[in-house]
């Protein structure tokens, strides 16, 4: 009788993993992932960027930025500071003196960092996805592409060839300004249809929500020569879902999770 | 960890007596890595302390993805309060567990917090505990061993049953 617990145990732990097998890239959502308990670091933080580079099986970070008053890069999620920082206000209202004091409201009290300020050295055969994240909220308001690019091309290190560097846009008349200044695009779509009826195949590919996409719409855009990353995913059950659709990389919010499904 | 361990032990060898009360429980607790489910050993000691042990799995890991994720944990309580069949214990604990993402990562977990039980032969439990949580692992950068630390919890339930 007691036998019998011991064999169910037993045929739970032992039965066949139904794996996926995946070659492409892992990524951390906004390094650590958005909003997920197991995190050691608040998302798009300097020491989230650190950590999730220093595991072993991450391929590399998406990261999203927003422009400070001076024109000056910041990473950065959400609309409005008071969310998550002890700040107020937008990033686009404040210097980058003001930004530079900001803390989130976690226990190890990140300050907020510039993009200049990573270092980029630790992204050599890595790869990073730039969010550019052009509206704001404040005041209101959509950016224009091009202090963007200035911003970007201010930073050195970062086009230097070692960094797999993608700007990541929501906005498809973007695109070519910023493929014309030497920088690789995708297009940031909800799903396959979306990215089909803006036009946007100009871009070097596509970053799409798991839900948005099914495996044969990744062939299909392999078959144009577009690459596929998936975003949205946390669960194992949701990693390999995404992973079976065989895209470039995988942009997940639990990295431990998906090293483990793709080893 | 050494001093757990240490404490541990000490109070354990100096509580055998006849009157000592022996307890086994099972039990789940949601950490901030997985919800763990194992069992557990307390005993009662030196006047109203009491020294657990406990072996878990992770069964988000264990189960869903294959990985088995032990974690164990030793522990001191103190019933602080105690009327008929309800009794409150602050206590303490480390618990130490590993798994294997691509590297072997090890946390260990250091807590203080609060057991409260209810139930005379048969009891439950309810225990809530926050602290450090440590993580240890080979850092693929800087090709040698990186240590974080961040806020921990461990929220549990059991049912124990006194031997």
């Amino acid at each position: 009788m007691r036998y019998k617990y011991f064999f169910l145990i037993f045929l739970l732990i032992s039965c066949k993993k139904n794996k996926a097998i995946y070659v492409g890239e892992l990524i951390g959502h906004a390094a650590t992932g958005l909003k997920i308990q197991n995190r050691v670091y608040h998302d798009n933080s300097k020491e989230a960027v650190d950590f999730s580079l220093s595991i072993n099986g991450c391929n590399g970070v998406e990261i999203d930025v927003q422009m400070s008053s001076e024109g000056d890069l910041w990473l950065f999620h959400d609309t409005k500071l008071d969310i998550e920082t002890d700040g107020n206000g937008c990033i686009f209202d404040l210097t980058n003196n003001e930004l530079a004091h900001i803390k989130y409201k976690t226990s190890n009290k990140e300050h907020l960092a510039k993009l200049s300020e990573l270092d980029f050295t630790k992204f050599e055969n890595k790869t990073m996805l730039l969010d550019i994240r052009h509206y704001t909220e404040c005041q209101n308001k959509i950016l224009d592409p091009i202090i963007f690019i200035n911003a970007l091309n201010e930073i050195s290190g970062l086009k230097n060839g070692k960094v797999n560097l993608f700007v990541l846009l929501s906005n498809a008349e973007w695109i070519n300004v910023f493929r014309v200044n030497g920088y690789k695009v995708l297009f940031s779509a909800n799903n396959y249809e979306e990215y089909v009826s803006v036009n946007a195949f100009v871009s070097e590919g596509v970053i799409v929500k798991n839900k948005g996409i099914s495996e044969n719409e990744v062939q299909a855009l392999h078959d144009l020569n577009k690459k596929v990353y998936i975003f949205d995913i946390r669960a194992p059950k949701e990693t390999r879902l995404a992973m079976r659709k065989n895209p470039d990389g995988i942009v997940t919010d639990d990295l431990r999770t998906a090293i483990i499904e793709k080893n | 960890m050494r001093f757990f361990l240490s404490l541990f032990f000490i109070f354990i060898f100096h509580s055998v007596n006849s009157q000592t009360k022996n307890y086994f429980s099972i039990q789940s607790s949601l950490t901030k890595m997985d919800v763990f489910t194992g069992l557990n050993y307390e005993r009662e000691g030196l006047k109203k302390l009491n020294a657990f042990s406990s072996l878990e799995l992770g069964l988000i890991k264990t189960v869903f993805q294959k990985r088995i994720f032990p974690r164990a944990t030793l522990g001191i309580s103190y019933s602080l309060f105690k009327k008929g069949d309800f009794c409150f214990s602050p206590e303490i604990s480390y618990s130490l567990s590993g798994l294997k993402i691509d590297e072997n990562h090890y946390w260990n977990e250091y807590y203080i917090g609060y057991k409260a039980i209810f139930g005379n032969r048969i009891q439950f439990y309810q225990s809530t505990k926050i602290g450090l949580m440590n993580e240890v692992f080979q850092s693929e950068l800087l090709n040698k061993r990186q240590s974080v630390n961040c806020f921990g919890y461990n929220i549990a339930i059991g049912m124990r049953y006194e031997i």
